[in-house]
This record gives C-alpha cells, sequence and structure tokens, in this order.
C-alpha cells in the first residue's frame, strides 16, 4: 500500500503549477499550449492505460482545478484521443490523434445528449448511410468546449445504435452556436444540416459506440473528481486565509470556534473526496471493470457532494465578498457546481451505484 | 501509488481468518454479531487464545511477548477480527496503558505488569475523565499528596469503562496544585484492591443493568499509593498522557467495526418482512450513501497508515482527529440505519436471553440500545468538537 506519488509525477505537478501560476500573457489565447508543452496532450487516459498514466492525468486534474485553468484536456485527451486509440485506424491515428498529441487541435466529444438533464432536450443526430458516406443531420446542445473545437466526435444513431464518427468543425452544414458559461469553459449549440463524411470518418464498429463511449466517459468522471478536488483544496486554502486575515469584532474571523468548526468540516470534505479520487484512480487500474464502475460511481457521489459543500461553505465563511465577480473564491464555486453537475450528478451516481450492489458485500446468513 | 496490500500481509489475513474460525465459538460470534453482552470471562478467555497466537501483542517488542509488527500489519489483524466479528479487544491495558509503560516505566514496572496485561490476567481502567475534567481534562482536581514513600490519594474519577472489572487503574493524578494546569500532573498505577477505593455503576441510557453495566464512578479516599508505582517523573504526567493518545493513530477509525455492521444492515434490509427494506429507493440510497462515506473513511485510514509506516514515529499525527470525527460518525449513522430497519420495536429493552426465542427478531433485539449507546462515540476520546478544534488549529492554522 502506498499513496506517495513517484519522483516524477511530483516533477509533473511541480511543474504544471508553476506554468499555470502566471495569467494569460497579450496575446495568449489559452493556458492549453503551456499544458501541451509539459505533455498532458500525449496522455494515454484509456480505462486499461499504464497505471501510471492514469496517476498522470490524476495530478493533472489537480492542478489545472487548483489553478481554474479552462483548458480542453478532458474533451480532448481524456474524452477524444482516448477514443481514437481505443478504436481509431491507423490513418486516424497518424492524423488525427497525432495532432491532438501536438497540440495542433483539440476536439470535443458530442454526445445524443440523452442522459443530460441539464441539456435542453435534443433529438440527437440521425445517421444515414449512403455509398460509403454518411449524412448527419441533427442538433447538439451544450457540447463541451465545443465553441473553439477543431472538430467533433458524434455519436450518431443508425438504425437505432450510435456510431461515432470524427466531423471536421468547418464540415460544409456543420454551425455552432457558441454557449456562455458561468465557470468561464467553452460550449457550444451544434447544428447539423446535411454533412458529408466518408466512411474514413468512423471511429469503431458501426453501432458500436455505446460500449467505447461508456468507459471513456468514466475516465472523464474520474479525471473531473481530480480536478474538484484541485477546486476545493485551492478554495479551502483561500477561505482559511481569509479567516486569518480579515477582523471583525476586533479579532480575526478565524479565532470564532463557528467558523473554525465549518472550515475543519471543509477540511474533512475535501480529504474524503482526495480519498475517492485515489480510490477510482487505482481501481481503473486494477482492470475489473465492475470494481471500476463502482470506483468511479462512489467518488462521484463522495465529490459532488464535497464540492457542493465546501463551495457553499467557502461563500458563506467569506461573506459579502464571495458573491463579488471580482474575487476568486465564486469562480471556484461555479467551477465545482459545473463539475458536480457534468456526466450525472450525485444522486444519478448514488442511483447507479445502488443498482449495481454498492461497495460492500452484505453479511453472510 | 498501489491500494493494495503486500502479499505478506494478505498471508497474514490468511491466518488470522483461519485462527478465528479454529478459536472464536459459533455461540461467541454470534452474541458479538447481535450486539449482546459478552461477560467478563468470555472477553478474557478470548484474548488469552488471541495472546497465545500472537495476535494480542503483535505491536510490542519482541522481549515482552509482541513481534513488533507494523502499523499495516496491525490493522489487517484488528480489522480481521472486527469483521469475523470477534469480541471488541479491550485495549485499556494492551493498547493504552502498556505502551507508556514501555516507553517510560521502569524495569520493574515492565516486569511486574506487562505479562499480565498480554494475557489478560489483570484488567485495567482508565482514570482520566473527573466529574469537573471532561474536555478540559488538564482540569483535573483528583490530588495525590506525598506521605513518605507513598502518595495518598483523594478525589473523584468518572466514565470509567471496565471500572467494575479492573485490577489496576492508570490515573491521571494532581501532584501540584500550585502548577499550571498542565504542569503538576503525574501518572499513577494504582492497586483497586487498595483500602478508599469505592466504584460504582453509572447507568446509561442503553438500559443496561448494573453488573451489565459499561462505565463506573471511582471514588478514592486517602488511597495510599506507593511511589514506585508512578511512571515517569513526577509532574510529567501530562507529557505521558498525550503520548497514549496519540499512540494509536489509526484505532480510533474503526473501520472493520462499521463495515461488519454496514454488511449486517445489507443482510438484515434485503431479508427483512414481506418488503425488504432495500427495495425502497429511500432507504437504499441512505445505505449507498453511507457506503461511500465508509469507502472514503477506509482509504483515508489507509492513507495515515500508509504515511505513519513511512515515518514511523510516535509524533501525534493530527490526521487522527480526522479519522476519529469520521469514524466514529459513520458508526452512529450505521447504528440509525439499523434502527430504522428495526423499526418501533428498536425500542424494545433486550432483556436478558429469552429475545433469543423470539427468532424472527433476534437480529435486531440490541440496535435500540446500540444505538443510544453508541452516541458515546462522539463525545469519548476527544468530543468530536475537541477534535474540529485540534483539525483547525493543527491543519489549517486556525
Amino acid at each position: 500500500m502506498d499513496f506517495d506519488p513517484t519522483p516524477e509525477h511530483v516533477l509533473l505537478r511541480d511543474s504544471l503549477r508553476r506554468a499555470l501560476a502566471d495569467p494569460l500573457a497579450p496575446g495568449e489565447a489559452s493556458l492549453w499550449p503551456r499544458c501541451v508543452e509539459l505533455g498532458l496532450a500525449a496522455l494515454d487516459c484509456r480505462a486499461d492505460a499504464a497505471a501510471d498514466e492514469l496517476q498522470c492525468m490524476m495530478i493533472a486534474q489537480e492542478e489545472l482545478g487548483r489553478a481554474l485553468a479552462a483548458v480542453p484536456f478532458v474533451a480532448t485527451v481524456v474524452h477524444a484521443a482516448a477514443l481514437l486509440r481505443a478504436a481509431g485506424t491507423p490513418a486516424q491515428h497518424e492524423s488525427a490523434l497525432a495532432c491532438i498529441e501536438r497540440g495542433e487541435a483539440t476536439l470535443a466529444l458530442a454526445l445524443a445528449e440523452e442522459r443530460s438533464r441539464y441539456a435542453r432536450p435534443a433529438p440527437g443526430v440521425q445517421a444515414v448511410r449512403r455509398d460509403g458516406t454518411w449524412q448527419l443531420d441533427g442538433e447538439l446542445a451544450f457540447v463541451s468546449e465545443g465553441d473553439r473545437a477543431d472538430g467533433f466526435l458524434i455519436a450518431a444513431t443508425h438504425q437505432g445504435a450510435p456510431t461515432l464518427l470524427l466531423v471536421p468543425a468547418n464540415a460544409p452544414g456543420l454551425a455552432r452556436t457558441p454557449v456562455a458559461r458561468l465557470d468561464g469553459h467553452g460550449a457550444a449549440d451544434v447544428h447539423l444540416r446535411g454533412v458529408m463524411v466518408p466512411d474514413s470518418a468512423r471511429v469503431g464498429p458501426e453501432g458500436g459506440a455505446h460500449l467505447l463511449l461508456e468507459s471513456v466517459e468514466r475516465m472523464g468522471i474520474v479525471a473531473e473528481v481530480a480536478e474538484a478536488v484541485g477546486c476545493m483544496d485551492a478554495l479551502l486554502a483561500l477561505t482559511v486565509e481569509y479567516l486569518k486575515t480579515r477582523r471583525q469584532f476586533g479579532r480575526p474571523l478565524g479565532d470564532f470556534q463557528a467558523l473554525k468548526h465549518r472550515a475543519a468540516d471543509m477540511y474533512v470534505a475535501v480529504e474524503q473526496a482526495r480519498s475517492l479520487m485515489y480510490f477510482a484512480t487505482l481501481s481503473c487500474a486494477m482492470n475489473d471493470p465492475v470494481a471500476r464502475a463502482r470506483a468511479v460511481a462512489a467518488a462521484k457521489v463522495q465529490a459532488a457532494r464535497s464540492a457542493r459543500f465546501v463551495g457553499q461553505q467557502a461563500i458563506q465563511l467569506h461573506g459579502g465578498i464571495g458573491l463579488a465577480e471580482e474575487y476568486r473564491a465564486g469562480h471556484y464555486f461555479r467551477r465545482l457546481t459545473a463539475l458536480e453537475l457534468a456526466h450525472g450528478d450525485a444522486d444519478d451516481h448514488l442511483a447507479a451505484l445502488g443498482g449495481m450492489g454498492g461497495l460492500f458485500a452484505a453479511a453472510d446468513a | 501509488m498501489d491500494l493494495r496490500f503486500s502479499a505478506a500481509e494478505e498471508a497474514l489475513r490468511d491466518d488470522v481468518r483461519a485462527f478465528v474460525r479454529e478459536n472464536l465459538s459459533p455461540e461467541l460470534r454470534q452474541k458479538v454479531r447481535a450486539g449482546r453482552h459478552v461477560g467478563k470471562d468470555e472477553i478474557t478467555a478470548w484474548q488469552r487464545a488471541l495472546n497465545r497466537a500472537g495476535y494480542a501483542v503483535p505491536h510490542w517488542p519482541a522481549e515482552w511477548g509482541g513481534r513488533g509488527c507494523t502499523v499495516t500489519e496491525r490493522y489487517v489483524i484488528r480489522e480481521e477480527l472486527d469483521l469475523a466479528p470477534a469480541p471488541q479487544l479491550v485495549g485499556l491495558g494492551i493498547n493504552l496503558v502498556a505502551p507508556v509503560i514501555l516507553a517510560f516505566g521502569t524495569r520493574a514496572q515492565k516486569q511486574r505488569f506487562l505479562p499480565g496485561i498480554a494475557n489478560t490476567d489483570e484488567w485495567w481502567g482508565q482514570g482520566f475523565s473527573e466529574p469537573n475534567a471532561g474536555s478540559d481534562l488538564a482540569s483535573l482536581r483528583t490530588a495525590a499528596r506525598r506521605d513518605g514513600d507513598h502518595y495518598v490519594v483523594s478525589g473523584e474519577k468518572t466514565w470509567t469503562t471496565y471500572g467494575h472489572y479492573a485490577d489496576w487503574m492508570f490515573c491521571l493524578v494532581r501532584t501540584d496544585p500550585a502548577a499550571a494546569p498542565q504542569a503538576g500532573i503525574s501518572f499513577l498505577l494504582i492497586d483497586m484492591k487498595s483500602p478508599g477505593v469505592t466504584v460504582r455503576p453509572i447507568r446509561l441510557i442503553d438500559g443496561a443493568p448494573p453488573g451489565r453495566h459499561e462505565v463506573n464512578q471511582v471514588f478514592f479516599d486517602d488511597v495510599r499509593v506507593p511511589l514506585d508505582l508512578r511512571v515517569g517523573r513526577e509532574n510529567e504526567g501530562w507529557s505521558y498522557a498525550k503520548y497514549l493518545l496519540s499512540n494509536e493513530r489509526t484505532g480510533s477509525a474503526r473501520v472493520g467495526i462499521a463495515k461488519e455492521r454496514l454488511r449486517q444492515v445489507k443482510r438484515l434490509a434485503a431479508v427483512d418482512g414481506p418488503r425488504p427494506a432495500l427495495a425502497d429507493p429511500l432507504f437504499r440510497a441512505r445505505v449507498t450513501a453511507l457506503e461511500v462515506e465508509l469507502k472514503a473513511h477506509e482509504i483515508t485510514t489507509l492513507r495515515v497508515l500508509s504515511e505513519e509506516a513511512r515515518r514511523g514515529s510516535h509524533t501525534p499525527n493530527p490526521l487522527s482527529s480526522l479519522l476519529k470525527l469520521r469514524g466514529t460518525e459513520i458508526q452512529q449513522k450505521v447504528s440509525e440505519l439499523l434502527v430504522d430497519l428495526a423499526g418501533p420495536e428498536a425500542l424494545r429493552l433486550p432483556v436478558a436471553e429469552d429475545a433469543e426465542a423470539r427468532e424472527a427478531f433476534a437480529a435486531l433485539e440490541t440496535v435500540g440500545a446500540t444505538y443510544f449507546n453508541w452516541r458515546k462515540l462522539s463525545i469519548f476520546g476527544g468530543s468530536n468538537e475537541i477534535q474540529r478544534n485540534i483539525l483547525a488549529r493543527a491543519v489549517l492554522g486556525l
């Protein structure tokens, strides 16, 4: 048993923290190139990747959360690149995947939003196949990082089952409407009207997107749990600092026991989420699909609950300034809320975990 | 990073499991599982069996009958025993006073006491809390004044677990009334058969009758204690008490106990009545939510353990406060689930053994008593509010 990062992990963490410390320079459009330079775009984040790579994913996400970096790491690397690695053709590996790894392109995963109650109701995308060409029609709402993506991996329904297709953002018939998000990340509504792509754009077997998607979405959840832990850690530190410096009634706020205890409870909440972040990450590496599904659901339940508690209490302990747009605490709170609601909230995952029989076996009679 | 126990630790787990299979009688196991009263003789016999197998004091040095096992091995042994479930190890001697005697006692004290502690030949009680010194332990007033080669002890201790069984008590007494609260305290070992010692039961809201009770008041009326039964230096008892409390960082986590109880909840909720409670989505959600909390707590415990294994020292770790806080909250929530499973009958007072005749309810017969009794968990060993103070100060710097 060992929870210590390796020297390589420490190096990644420290370099990333340094790289993300400075705000965007004039003319610098995104923090993503800094991440690419440190190797994030080339990480293999498939569920069955080497344990070491998954731990790098976890560490990277924690730092991205700490820095509130709005970069397309999950969309492009944890989702899209993993799909291409798992099911892409050699040609797709040489083109799209290589572009991602070099930081030349970002992709967004655009699913028919049937599982998301937060998106506007969307009929999804219908695909028709004619003479080796796919025609796509439909609407995709609230596609994460879809505003700037160079291409989309679209799960389109064909004869009742979803097929994954790689569609360039500039394909004729594809239009997108950027959606402003409260957490500073990008999103877009994507409209497809008679978009034509060749069969060589297909990723994985026809009608075979479900299994592929289930696996990468699960890894996306692990990544988002880690980002939430990084966010919470930074927000707790910010709050504690405020309690030490802000004075009322002639003494620091942190002298009041009611506030000390709240801060202690926030700390407990962060550490519980961190523990299940380790649990989920390390369980993924154990290659037992059922155990993996349970561990990820459990981690999401804990992270979502901790995120809500820590976010709300951070604002409460700050008082009015916590609500000010100019102050960072509220930015963390908004990002935590986004992460909490993404890919199934605490209740969804609680129900799913219960349906899988929970984490502990019932006692023998 | 790796979540798994080592092959050697897994082998140890198998050994303990085999030991339990061969040595824990089904009757005693059932009794523990149902939360029924386990008597002094049964506990003594069980702990002696543990000692023969090397599982009672594995963490002690070899010279005194242990084998200096690692903190992780000790965790594995404890978890397996708790999952069995075997009777809770009464650790007042083995885990609380013995490490203090080992670290600060004289050779004579070690020879006199350690073998009897290891084999549960002598029972121990803890004399820390007083009627006016609970969370504020340093305000204790039980006085010990010198009289030749003896101390003369007067005062009152309370909440003394198994004080009615105890042959000896390790006791914090005030030896310098003029000093600052924490400075004038000494650590004495008191023979409970000494003239002037009176033990009275305290009845709790769990309904246990005297004789099956847990905690006591202990009165000292000019009790003479030889000077050579003081551990360490005079007036430095507070530091030994702190050592005693910091000794076992993961001990208060009680992961195995919560796991075993929660597994019982799942068993009972699947079969109980015409409509199993687990079929009710609200109840199932509460069970699942608690499983998540318990898993998070378990992993946190393993994190602390792995840190402890690496640092290997006795420096207090504020994270033990986190484990105490979560461990007790989770156990209390499990006991709530059991009460809710039992429904109104949870309030049935368990009477002697006759509940065994009522098979249908037998598994739930003591859940009410346990629920009421387990409110103690967030109060003793430093109340959970004290633990939050410690976390705020030591971890967050508030």
